[in-house]
């Protein structure tokens, strides 16, 4: 039934419609064309009055059935290959969507993200200043590379409307969104890097904060003097907010013999005093202090006789002289 | 209006319903399309569709061979493309039923 001879003209009319398609993936042209010349012998050993269309008719019907885009002007030299590439990926992409858009909320997310491609324009324009800072500048992201940023987001967002040739070029444009998104990925490291060295430094700014510093030193006791400039014993002290003054010695300002820092290196140790109510505080001053001594195995002997208080640095301070009468 | 317009949206579910008869090539499913009364329909249309609705997973292919003459493509229908012709029947029924009532001549 299948055995007949392809008239010249239908091998010369096959071989037409094939260089129509010629920008189409050889696969596509095949799985469009496969079994034509047969398919046209057959079809026309029935009637053989039908004349053959102009191959390039044909061939604009067989795409147009098949949902293949239409011909595109051909490209030349280097872009050519790249052109058929984005066409092939591009039929794809359509294939893709055309599936995702089956189900209603795989429609909606194509919808959704579809509406917020704008974004993706400026973002790409950033992470493309962000790598001129970091190729070209000091790496430092400073105004003029968010003013760079600004007007590569125009250009951006001109090129995703389809304007300044856009859609002659789909190709390069395709490489350069994947080359930002691979940029992305160092770019969101190195910002969550920021925050991460941010975020360690918040409790060293506490720990630093621990005690009692005057310009960055620890106050390790304090000499109240009364309004003639006689020092003041069994003072207690508080902050703006009733929080009992504490010295307390730090292990990033200072030199301890023990890991809470309680015990400085010289082997001074605040005593506590005792309220009324029994409770144990160390806002008493002047504070007084224990001598420790470091054993030989490394561990602290336990304090040795009462706690001695220190020399006051002033015997006597000038007195204040009176408010004048209001 | 022209049949051939309105052929344009149905051709899918013509083709996958004459397929599903029986496996056929090209032009094979282009005579049978004709024979059951689409005289306009065009090879090419035809061969386009099969290729989509095979690009689709609608329908698979195998090549025939031939000892003189070139190779037969044959397409057969899939389970996809069986869900795809039962779901557009109903989609033409209802649309065929309503098209029907509202072009009634004697409708009150």
């Amino acid at each position: 039934m299948t055995t007949q001879v392809i008239p010249a003209e239908i091998l010369a009319f096959a071989r037409a419609v094939r260089a129509e398609l010629a920008d189409l993936h050889p696969e596509e042209i095949e799985e469009l064309t496969g079994g034509l010349e047969a398919d046209l012998t057959e079809s026309y050993a029935e009637d053989l009055r039908r004349e053959l269309p102009a191959p390039a008719v044909y061939a604009a019907e067989l795409r147009t059935a098949a949902g293949l885009p239409h011909r595109a002007s051909k490209g030349t030299g280097l872009l050519s290959l790249p052109q058929d590439t984005w066409r092939a990926a591009g039929d794809v992409r359509r294939r893709v969507a055309e599936s995702i858009r089956e189900n209603p909320t795989g429609a909606d997310v194509l919808d959704f993200l579809s509406s917020v491609r704008p974004v993706w324009w400026v973002l790409r324009a950033f992470v493309a200043a962000w790598v001129l800072s970091e190729l070209v500048g000091n790496g430092y992201f400073t105004w003029f590379w968010f003013g760079v940023a600004l007007v590569g987001a125009a250009i951006s967002v001109q090129l995703g409307r389809g304007r300044l040739g856009a859609r002659r070029v789909p190709f390069l444009i395709l490489v350069g969104d994947v080359i930002a998104v691979l940029l992305l990925m160092p770019l969101l490291g190195q910002l969550t890097q920021e925050e991460t060295y941010y975020d360690d430094s918040m409790p060293m700014a506490e720990q630093s904060s621990q005690g009692v510093t005057l310009d960055g030193a620890s106050v390790t006791n304090i000499f109240a003097y009364d309004a003639k400039g006689r020092p003041l014993q069994n003072v207690q002290l508080f902050d703006q907010d009733g929080k009992p003054l504490v010295p307390r010695l730090d292990t990033m300002r200072d030199e301890c013999l023990d890991a809470e820092c309680t015990v400085a290196a010289d082997g001074q140790q605040a005593a506590p005093r005792t309220l009324e109510t029994g409770a144990q505080v160390g806002n008493v001053f002047p504070l007084s202090f224990f001598r420790r001594t470091m054993l030989d195995g490394g561990a602290l002997a336990p304090e040795t006789g009462p706690a001695t208080p220190p020399k006051a640095p002033f015997v006597k301070v000038p007195a204040v002289q009176p408010e004048p009468a209001r | 209006m022209d049949a051939t317009q309105l052929l344009k949206g149905v051709l899918d579910v013509a083709v996958l319903a004459v397929v599903e008869q029986e496996d056929g090539y090209g032009y094979d499913v282009v005579r049978r399309l004709r024979s059951a009364g689409l005289d306009d329909v065009g090879d090419a249309s035809v061969y386009g569709t099969l290729r989509r609705l095979y690009a689709a997973g609608a329908l698979t292919s195998y090549v025939v061979p031939s000892e003189e003459g070139p190779h037969r493509k044959y397409y057969g229908i899939t389970d996809q493309g069986r869900r795809m012709l039962r779901d557009q029947r109903k989609v033409w029924t209802d649309f065929a039923t309503t098209m029907t009532q509202l072009l009634q001549e004697d409708a009150a």
